[in-house]
């Protein structure tokens, strides 16, 4: 990864210059929200492929319910973390209670997500009405701090809490190394399931209303892209801290990573469709690596 | 001729055949893992045919030893040599190919699969020898089951059968014994001796001691990484076993010296009140029923054959297991519905459940997030959602230290670099720490070394002697008689049989298994 840094340096010399370190950042703020979301249901032992769905639909609808339907801020705010807590509950429920596959009931919430932000907005774009005070705050900064570079961090650490320092956190963990042993240690699977499922829910509708905020409009899919990436930053993230275990510093710094390859592609004018080759190499290459790092751990171990 | 001399034969020239090569032999292996050293210059020999016992406390260095043997670990230093020529062991694929075959002390295997299927499991094609070894183990009638329908003991004779399909010159068995009761552990002597008489040598771990005088011609003796005794079996006694493991030990440790019973005082003492009542329990898994009280103050063993139905008697009373058909339970004369772990802690019931690996122990924790696991929602700081970890650390360090878990800094560490006995120590006390009036006990010995085996049961009685009512399922006979009060003999989920005071002999528990 240093070595792509340096090439990108060398390919335009404004690679590392302080704006370009916070633009970088601030770019990877939500991504890296997204990413440590992914990582509570990855340390389950669980997958999830709703989570750029959840974080576009979020977008969309939050633009929705301020633009078409006159809700104020506060109000749809309200609205759609409740919407975030619901579609949660329900892939959750699904997984844990009824026994499904998770990938499979994550691509299919993704895909009615999908649908549904034709649904709200009505297959139209949505630019006026999102409320201006909000796009404001999002895109100011603070001393100089992007406020999207101080909330994404701040998150992340609340989940990182939440994983190393809670109860809950310790038996998400449990569930995904050892789900027998954590039943027979008492620990209330299906539900705990569940409330992962909704956690993870939850920071992605956030992170989809502060896109909202930061592009200042709204048109059905074209929300955070950040599948692949979330995938990679994890699988980086638990190739380097934690060895073969998934964790929330790993996933952000892998987050970071895999948002400075598009930054650096776009400086060094490299033709846009390189970044699906970009991403997918890095991806495969992060899931490798994780392999290889684990693997030889558990040869040794 | 570096060797120290102990291996000199008594007499030169008796009915000496392979002696001048050794089948096996181990040159300084040292091995460290971090910091640690688990093995430090060890030397062993073993003969064409020759059966030999790795004894020592928890944490000695025998897993690690036998590790390096069949390849799945590589020494820091050291050579290993068979028939005399060095072998550079790359790996286990390495080591079998060689002749070494290693049955480990984790259970390997794939429940979903039959037994077949996980007996050929790694070969190309369904070897000739199946029907031969499947009958040696006894597992002809169960080869289309699914095996995780069968209990521990078959899935450990699953794995020794893999071993020798691959025609092993030497076999190494790390604590096959565990979870065997005395009919699986003759059926495993008869066919060593069988493997022996053939040529093949073995490798006998287990913390056992008269398993060990019975089937070992040497004994070698470990301690801290170290050999520290190697003595040929015949005329020791298990005495001389205890004080060659307890001699590596730190031996200052109170329990170490004399003789401990962990019988109640007088031993006809008073019992205290009713804490369990169990009324003809039926479960789907087992034709019988079973019916028994237990009291506040006393330790009650629970034996019987493998498959008599114990662990899953205990299990279903957990919640984790086969569903009740019918009977009743009574905690505390409240009637109590088995349906899972969390409700069993709320009446005061604890089960600390067999098989460590699969029902316990969480890789990729420490051990102090291991053990307090279940009592983690109950140790929050105040008015936060967050673990009071040193609070944890304290009580967990604590107790290890009591069950004299090996290395003292075990705590922080993370579960996988413990050994397997000392594994075992943990998943005790993260069942200590849960407060209870009724504790199940499936196995809690398991592996763990002969000393550590008297705290444990000293802790038992301590905790009956505060009131709790303690039942022990053991398939080790023995033990129970020393240890508990009465003791219940279980038959196809039935209990058939009690026996206490002096009915209560080894001889007459064994009997009434059958
Ligand atoms: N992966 C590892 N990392 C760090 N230390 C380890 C690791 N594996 C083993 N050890 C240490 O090496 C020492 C020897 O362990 P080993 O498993 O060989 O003991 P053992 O004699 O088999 O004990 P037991 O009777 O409990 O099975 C122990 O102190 C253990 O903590
Ligand atoms: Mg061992």
């Amino acid at each position: 990864m240093l070595v792509m840094i340096v090439v990108f340096q060398m390919l335009n010399s404004n690679f590392l210059t302080v704006a370009n370190i916070w633009t970088i950042l601030e770019s990877a703020a939500l991504p890296a929200m997204v990413a440590c979301a992914l990582t509570v249901i990855l340390v389950m032992g669980e997958f999830d492929l709703s989570v750029q769905a959840v974080a576009g639909f979020s977008t969309t609808t939050f633009a929705a319910l301020m633009a078409n339907w006159d809700f104020t801020l506060v109000s749809a705010i309200a609205i759609m973390l409740a919407a975030g807590l619901a579609i949660g509950a329900a892939t959750g429920w699904l997984v844990a209670y009824q026994g499904l596959n998770a990938l499979v009931v994550t691509i299919g919430a993704a895909s009615l997500l999908n649908g549904g932000e034709f649904l709200v907005s009505d297959s139209k774009s949505i630019s006026v009405g999102i409320d201006p005070g909000f796009v404001k705050f999002i895109r100011s900064d603070f001393h100089g701090v992007p406020v999207l570079v101080i909330i994404a961090p701040l998150v992340a650490a609340l989940l990182w809490m939440l994983l190393d320092r809670t109860a809950l956190g310790r038996e998400l963990r449990s569930i995904g190394a050892n789900r027998e042993a954590a039943r027979f240690a008492g620990v209330n699977v299906k539900r705990t399931i569940l409330i992962g499922f909704i956690i993870t829910a939850l920071v992605c509708t956030i992170a989809g209303m502060l896109y909202t905020g930061r592009a200042g409009q709204a048109y059905p899919l074209t929300g955070l892209a950040v599948l692949l990436p979330s995938f990679a930053a994890c699988f980086i993230g638990a190739a380097m801290f934690r060895v073969g275990e998934f964790n929330i510093p790993g996933t952000v710094v892998g987050a970071v990573l895999a948002s400075i390859v598009p930054n650096g592609l776009l400086l060094a004018d490299v033709s846009g469709y390189s970044t699906y080759f970009f991403q997918g190499g890095i991806l495969i290459f992060a899931v490798w690596f994780a392999r290889i790092v684990a693997g030889g751990e558990k040869a040794r171990g | 001729m570096s060797d120290t001399g102990r291996d000199s034969p008594p007499e030169p020239d008796a009915i000496v055949v392979t002696d001048a090569r050794p089948r096996l032999q181990v040159d300084d292996a040292t091995k460290s893992y971090g910091g640690a050293v688990a093995l430090k210059d060890v030397s062993v020999t073993v003969g064409v045919g020759e059966v030999v016992a790795l004894v020592g406390h928890n944490g000695a260095g025998k897993s690690t030893l036998s590790k390096i043997v069949s390849g799945y670990e590589r020494p820091d230093r050291g050579e290993v040599s068979l028939d005399g020529e060095v072998v550079n062991l790359r790996s286990a694929k390495h080591a079998i190919a060689e002749g070494i075959g290693l049955v480990p002390q984790q259970l390997a295997v794939i429940p979903t699969m039959t037994v077949t299927q996980n007996l050929i499991l790694g070969l190309r094609s369904t070897p000739p020898g199946l029907v031969d070894v499947a009958a040696r183990l006894g597992l002809t009638d169960v080869l289309n089951m699914r095996l995780g329908l069968l209990g521990p003991a078959a899935q450990r004779l699953v794995m020794i059968g893999r071993a020798l399909l691959r025609g092993p010159k030497v076999l190494i068995l790390d604590e096959p014994t565990a979870a065997f009761s005395i009919a699986e552990t003759e059926k495993l002597f008869k066919i060593i001796s069988d493997l022996t008489a053939d040529g093949i040598s073995i490798i006998y771990i287990s913390h056992r001691l008269e398993e060990i005088l019975t089937i070992a011609d040497r004994v070698v003796g470990m301690s801290q990484g170290r050999v520290i005794a190697d003595r040929a079996t015949a005329g020791l006694t298990t005495d001389d076993l205890a004080d060659i493991i307890a001699g590596g030990a730190d031996a200052h440790a109170p329990s170490a010296e004399g003789d401990v019973t962990f019988v109640a005082e007088g031993s006809a003492a008073p019992k205290g009140q009713e804490v369990l009542r169990v009324s003809g329990l039926r479960t789907t898994a087992k034709s019988g029923a079973a019916t028994f009280t237990l009291h506040a103050g006393e330790v009650v063993g629970l034996t019987g054959l493998v498959g008599a139905g114990r662990s899953s008697f205990l299990n279903a009373l957990w919640g984790t297991g086969a569903p009740v058909v019918e009977g009743s339970v009574q905690i505390g004369g409240r009637v109590f519905v088995p349906s899972n772990p969390r409700r069993a802690i709320a009446r005061g019931l604890v089960l600390i459940p067999e098989g460590r690996q699969r029902t316990s122990l969480i890789p990729g924790m420490t051990v102090r997030e291991n053990a307090g696991l279940p009592t983690s929602r109950r140790r929050r700081l105040r008015f936060t959602p967050f673990l009071n970890r040193r609070g944890e650390r304290a009580a967990v360090s604590e107790l290890l230290a009591e069950l004299d878990t090996k290395p003292s800094r075990a705590v922080d560490m993370p579960i996988e670099a413990l050994s397997g006995g000392n594994a075992q120590k943990v998943v005790l006390a993260r069942w200590l720490m849960m407060p209870s009036d009724v504790a199940l006990l499936d196995e809690p010995c398991e592996g763990v070394d002969v000393r550590a085996r008297n705290e444990i049961h000293t802790v038992l009685r301590a905790m009956a002697d505060q009131g709790k009512g303690v039942l022990v399922s053991s398939s080790d006979v023995e033990e129970l008689v020393e240890s508990a009060d009465r003791i219940l003999v279980m038959r196809d989920g039935e209990i058939v049989n009690e026996l206490s005071g002096d009915a209560m002999t080894v001889e007459r528990v064994n009997r009434a298994c059958l």
